[in-house]
């Protein structure tokens, strides 16, 4: 009698897996580091799928696509990296699309003086291709220091700072401009920072943008992952007061930060001015949306202390497969925000739904 | 039997590994202003907690006006006449006096529209009524202390509470407001209002309150009438046992001077603080809450500029501008409140260990993740870190546990000065321990150790030499004897001296 009682108690045995077990480590996976790529898979899969069925030929899965695709989502990508260390602080920057315009407007100009017959020595090393990515670079990174400098010194939030230097940048880009394009640039800036390599004749080549935001995203993703700079962004963004008495100088990495996010926009910049063949003063608005969503769907949390770079370039991609998608298919354009809506809204469901396991 | 406005019978309330309360009983008068005394610990606001319905109580009972109710939410206790003036105000600055009392038990039209009118009205009724007399439509952020403190009391009355509980409630006020309140709460209790009064401040206490309940560990200690004892007999009653012997203290003997204070201040929080400091040497820092000691602590350290004043480390003049300048210097601090300003909980261990010196796990500003990780699992063996799990985040640790890890953080920084803030608060008694061990390993190491504690026991069973801080200043030192005792009256001495008992010179 008594060794019928206590025979289940010692012996245990492998336990049956409940389907509710089995359930909660599927969402598991699907919340963790992969859903996101679950996600992305998914997306492709009904894409190539339905390519075949609609259409009955396959316009989603082939090279050219799929490089277009990459393309589409370079600049984002780009912005997005810099806006992940931001976000990662607990911060946000509302200006990137201003900075894009501004830093653009530089570029194309410089571009266009060292083009002119009988310019100086000077102006045509600025006017080269490195000359002019630097610029780029250099105008976008002043404009990340106005950020910080306001957001550390005079302790602003970043949220009104941004929002304020986003109008002050435009308009700036505005004055300088007096609201016309800057066009007739030279083929070999467009040629270049909107090409692409390895051409052969059945093959387009890869194109440059998505080159240069790849190298991009690998840098600083190692930045943020194994550099004093990255760990200090974290730290920053998880508790600032710690990491004060801890003796981080959170102002100057804080500031750094939002410098790496302008320089990341002036290379943007650099790119679309040679995409659209113009500088214009309206170029890249909405670009802060889009890199925020990036960034937010890539699991970079909003309150800070937690992002990838990773799951950024994921997000971007994401989103600009969606776009894709829904214009091989010739839906109406509308549908994309409504979709890119809900895809943010998801995504960010998702990762409190992790936080509370 | 409904002689009493209020009593709790045979209260008790067990945390996990503490019985924090054991058969407590209270009783209050109708009218009565009842003080309730005893150390930090021993079980004041868990019992006002369950009174006001915060905390659930595991034995006992409450009854009001001779009826046995049962309290389950603040919203019962207030059913039942029992309101609470928090001590930090509970008040939304935003609003006004109106709006605040009125918060949640608006006076509406129909549809939920609300009446400001009435509201505002009956507001400057219950304001007038304390005697207070100031316009209930501002903010109530542009009122003082002291006005913000009578709109909470308004608040708690207009819900006719007849048990009203004060927990500290002169902590922030001038010496003038202090009378005021006084006079106010005397009106009240003419009325037939019963307080309960939650105080350090004996002389308070004899001024306002007609009884005393004492609690010492849980327990209660007796009841007694003011009028027929004085301040020695309730601090015998507060101090009661000896220092148990869960301090394990070595004492070390001492060698040079590692740091001199000379003449520090800091406006409001600091006058004149000198001392001096010696390797091997364990300096408790005593007090009650808001006597400085939290500022002291902090312009050590750096994070706060004082007025003016000297520091000297090894006999070199030094300035802190900023923490990283401190930490450079070897000097570490254990802040009272680990979680916003020890850790970063959402960090892994190895990454909050390193943080303020990821220079010695870097090269090239490129981080070595090995090296941080066999850093922690050396501190994970030497503290006995539980789990000893590197990668775990730190908001998994138990509290003694994320001590550890921030100890470990200063360990690995060479801190030579460690400035212990309420270093075992929310801590278990076997991490706690362990934590009195690793102070006593690290004066033995040449360190140096100054620690702030409320929790008295602590402070004289690990010092070597204790301060007694009352508003700002450094009012008495205590000394072990020769053979390491400490005087028989050590613990009165310095209740004494913390509650100004013993006139400032």
């Amino acid at each position: 009698m008594s060794t019928e009682t206590i025979s289940p108690a010692v012996s245990p045995l492998p336990a049956v897996k409940s389907r509710r077990e089995v359930v909660g480590k599927i969402l598991n996976v699907m919340l963790g580091r992969f859903g996101i790529i679950i996600a992305l898979g998914i997306l492709c899969a009904v894409l190539t799928i339905h390519s075949e069925n609609a259409l009955g030929r396959q316009v989603f899965l082939t090279d050219r696509n799929l490089l277009q695709i990459a393309l589409q989502a370079s600049i984002n990508i780009i912005i997005a990296v810099g806006m992940t260390f931001v976000i990662t602080t607990g911060g946000i920057d509302l200006s990137v699309g201003s900075i894009v315009a501004f830093a653009g407007i530089f570029v194309a100009s410089i571009a266009k003086e060292a083009d002119v017959e009988g310019a100086n020595q000077f102006i045509k090393i600025l006017g080269s291709l490195p000359g002019l990515l630097i610029i780029g670079v250099m105008i976008g990174a002043f404009c990340g220091l106005i950020n910080g400098g306001l957001i550390t010194l005079v302790r602003l939030p970043p949220f009104i700072v941004t929002l304020g230097t986003m109008s002050i940048f435009r308009g700036a880009t505005m004055i300088f401009t007096e609201g016309r394009p800057i066009y007739g640039l030279p083929n070999q800036f467009i040629n270049f920072f909107s090409g692409y390599v390895g051409q052969t004749e059945t093959f387009r080549g890869i194109p440059i943008p998505a080159i240069i935001a790849l190298i991009i995203a690998l840098i600083f993703g190692f930045v943020l992952n194994r550099t004093r700079l990255g760990e200090y962004t974290v730290a920053i963004g998880g508790n600032a007061e710690t990491a004060r008495l801890s003796g981080v100088r959170v102002q100057r990495y804080t500031t750094l930060v939002y410098v790496i996010c302008g320089a990341l926009c002036g290379v943007a910049a650099v790119i679309l001015t040679a995409r659209v063949s113009a500088a214009e003063a309206i170029a890249g608005q909405g670009y802060e949306l889009d890199a925020i969503a990036a960034t937010v769907i890539g699991g970079t949390s909003l309150s800070g202390g937690e992002g990838t770079i990773f799951g950024t370039v994921i997000g971007g991609l994401l989103m600009s497969v969606v776009r894709n998608g829904f214009n091989l298919f010739n839906v109406q354009v509308y549908w994309q925000q409504v979709i890119i809506g809900l895809v943010i809204v998801l995504a960010v469901t998702l990762d409190r739904l992790k936080k509370q396991q | 039997m409904a002689e009493f406005a209020l009593q709790m019978l045979n209260i008790s309330k067990v945390y996990p590994g503490v019985q924090a309360l054991d058969n407590v009983n209270l009783d209050v008068l109708p009218g009565e202003v009842h003080a309730l005394v005893g150390e930090n610990g021993a079980g004041k606001s868990t019992l006002m907690k369950i009174l006001f319905g915060a905390v659930s109580k595991d034995a006992g009972d409450i009854v009001v006006k001779g009826q046995s109710i049962s309290i389950h939410s603040p919203s019962d206790s207030q059913k039942h006449g029992i309101s609470m003036v928090h001590q930090e105000l509970n008040l939304i600055p935003q609003m006004n006096t109106a709006q605040n009392i009125f918060l949640g038990k608006e006076i509406t039209y129909a549809l939920g529209i609300t009446n400001p009118k009435t509201m505002r009205k009956a507001a400057r009724d219950l304001i007038h009524q304390l005697s207070a007399d100031f316009d209930v439509t501002v903010p109530v952020r542009r009122l003082s202390i002291a006005q913000r403190q009578m709109v909470e009391i308004a608040k708690a009355l207009s819900t006719n509470a007849d048990i009203l509980v004060m927990d500290e409630p002169t902590s922030s006020l001038t010496d003038r407001e202090i009378d005021d309140l006084f006079n106010t709460l005397r009106d009240l209790t003419q009325r037939g209002v019963s307080i309960i009064f939650v105080s350090h401040r004996m002389e308070e206490i004899f001024e306002i309150c007609n009884r005393v309940t004492v609690l010492r560990d849980g327990k209660n200690m007796g009841t007694r009438n003011l009028s027929e004892i004085n301040t020695d007999d309730i601090i015998q009653m507060m101090v009661g046992r000896d220092i148990s012997a869960m301090y394990p203290k070595v004492v070390v003997p001492q060698g040079r001077e590692i740091l001199r204070v000379e003449n520090i201040n800091l406006k409001g929080a600091l006058e004149n603080i000198n001392f001096s400091a010696h390797a091997g040497e364990v300096i408790g820092i005593a007090g009650l809450v808001g006597a400085g000691r939290t500022e002291l602590s902090e312009v050590l350290f750096g994070a706060r500029k004082a007025d003016s004043g000297y520091l000297f480390l090894n006999d070199m003049p030094v300035h802190f501008a900023t923490p990283r300048d401190a930490i450079q210097k070897g000097i570490g601090l254990l802040t009272a409140d680990r979680k916003e300003q020890g850790l970063v909980l959402n960090l892994p261990m190895t990454v909050n260990i390193s943080l303020s010196r990821v220079d010695k796990v870097a090269k090239a500003n490129i981080i070595n993740r090995a090296a941080q990780t066999k850093i922690a699992q050396k501190y994970i063996n030497e503290l006995s870190i539980r789990p000893g799990d590197t990668k775990r985040r730190a908001k998994f640790f138990s509290g003694g546990n994320q001590q550890k890890v921030v100890l470990a953080k200063w360990l690995f920084s060479d801190a030579q000065i460690l400035i212990f803030n309420e270093p075992t608060r929310g801590i278990d008694v076997g991490a706690k321990v362990e934590i009195y061990q690793l102070m006593n390993a690290l004066a033995a190491a040449g360190g140096c150790i100054i620690m702030i504690s409320s929790e008295l026991p602590e402070v004289i069973g690990m010092s070597d030499r204790i301060f007694v801080m009352r508003e700002g200043r450094f009012v008495q030192e205590f000394k072990r004897s020769d053979d390491h005792q400490w005087p028989e009256t050590i613990k009165s001495d310095i209740l004494r001296y913390a509650m100004g008992e013993v006139a400032l010179t």
